[in-house]
């Protein structure tokens, strides 16, 4: 697998609802994923050149205050061809929601952890298209276990793919 | 990173150096949510203490109908609030007979009361006028603060209505990100060091759905690499890989 692109708090993107707080922890911005409503935020590119077999969502978080349970993350892709007729302005076009394991968080707040979070539904992305990749945490449990306390702390992602 | 002003108890910011010069031009812009509309309540004030020279912009009825006005002149805006609704607002002192409102990154109104340049200040507010009287206090929140020593131009203030970071260095007086705790949601990070006062007891709430503004981090790839060379004994040679991604 190989890294194509960092997806930094700074650079994140929000919908107009229900998304992460962007915030200093010790210094260190974090996106702040509430532990009981969902929240959802979304970073912007180009596909790269070479982009090539499967697609992995690598994100890196601490929690705010939790040392049990498990989160849920997911992970869903939107990918915009030359010629596609997808119309930017008038809504959104993502494709089926990826979703991580239920995760046990860290026994320590404040210890990384990551999850990977197989992007197997893309949304067809290939090298040169305008792409979305939004990352929720699925905090209500609607389709995974999420029960850790307190927010969970993103500190960065990281796409890779199977170069 | 938004601060909350509870106007019962006169929560604000305030400055008293390195502060906008009214007698010149300058730029003060944020988002604002308000929760309630009192009689009046003050998004910005730059002046002085005794309320003899002033501008500022506010609301000025319970319906949260806009004023741009000064020690002069106020110039009632036809534009109306909607109370937990997140709004960019701006002020901008263009010249002495020229004080501009833009809200949503739209202008709407220009106060032209002729305010002279020998005005003196020393006090800049953000949701107070100095607490003169509780009215003039702001029930809201407040995001995203930039201030410039420039009077910014309609399309320059459009650009920097959707992120927390300044597109526009040059002249950049302050901005405040706002990030949550005492301190550090009154913290310029201009590197000027214009730090807001923090006055009463101001607490944190959810803010505006703004970017910071920043790019992606990308990693250039490159596939492993390979080549060969026979070398001379006893000379030098240079060898390069080069691989393709």
């Amino acid at each position: 697998m190989a890294t194509r692109c960092v997806l930094l708090p700074y650079a994140a993107e929000f919908p107009a609802t229900n998304f992460p707080q962007l915030q200093l922890v010790n210094r260190r911005p974090v996106l702040s994923f509430d532990a009981a409503t969902d929240e959802a935020c979304q970073w912007s590119g180009i596909a790269p050149q070479g982009l090539t077999g499967t697609l992995e969502l690598v994100v890196t978080y601490m929690m705010a205050s939790a040392t049990s349970g498990a989160i849920g993350l997911q992970a869903s892709v939107e990918a915009v061809s030359d010629g596609d007729a997808t119309d930017l302005d008038a809504g959104d076009s993502f494709d089926t929601v990826n979703n991580s394991a239920s995760v046990t968080v860290p026994g320590t707040a404040g210890h990384i952890d990551q999850v990977t979070i197989t992007l197997t539904n893309k949304d067809g992305i290939a090298a040169g298209d305008y792409f979305r990749v939004r990352l929720n945490r699925d905090a209500d449990g609607s389709a995974i276990t999420d029960d850790a306390a307190g927010d969970a702390l993103v500190l960065c992602c990281e796409i890779r793919d199977g170069a | 990173m938004a601060v909350r002003f509870e106007s019962a108890s006169a929560e604000y910011f305030k400055r008293t150096t390195s502060l906008p010069n009214f007698n010149a031009t300058y730029t003060a812009m944020g988002w604002f949510s308000v929760v309630s509309f009192t009689q009046f309540g003050y998004f910005f004030v730059v002046g002085d203490a005794a309320a003899t020279n002033y501008d500022g912009l506010s609301f000025r009825n319970t319906l949260g109908d806009l004023r741009v006005f000064n020690n002069v002149a106020t110039v009632n805006s036809g534009q109306r609030l909607v109370v937990d609704t997140w709004v960019h607002l701006a002020m901008v002192r263009e010249s002495a007979t020229s004080q501009k409102l833009y809200v949503g990154g739209a202008l709407t109104d220009t106060n032209t009361g002729s305010v002279g340049t020998s005005r003196t200040g020393g006090i800049f507010d953000v949701g107070s006028y100095e607490n003169v009287a509780a009215t003039v206090n702001l029930n809201g929140r407040v995001a995203a603060i930039k201030v410039w020593d420039a009077a910014l131009t309609l399309d320059e203030i459009k650009s920097e209505l959707p992120s927390v970071r300044p597109q526009r260095l040059t002249s950049l007086n302050a901005w405040y990100p706002g990030f949550p705790g005492s301190g550090e949601r009154a913290r310029d990070y201009s590197g000027g060091g214009r730090d807001w006062t923090e006055v009463g007891t101001l607490s944190d709430e959810d803010p505006p759905p703004l970017s910071y503004g920043a790019p992606l981090l990308w990693l250039p790839y490159v596939a492993a690499a390979g080549g060969g060379a026979t070398q001379p004994p006893r000379s030098m040679h240079q060898f390069r890989m080069r691989g393709a991604a």
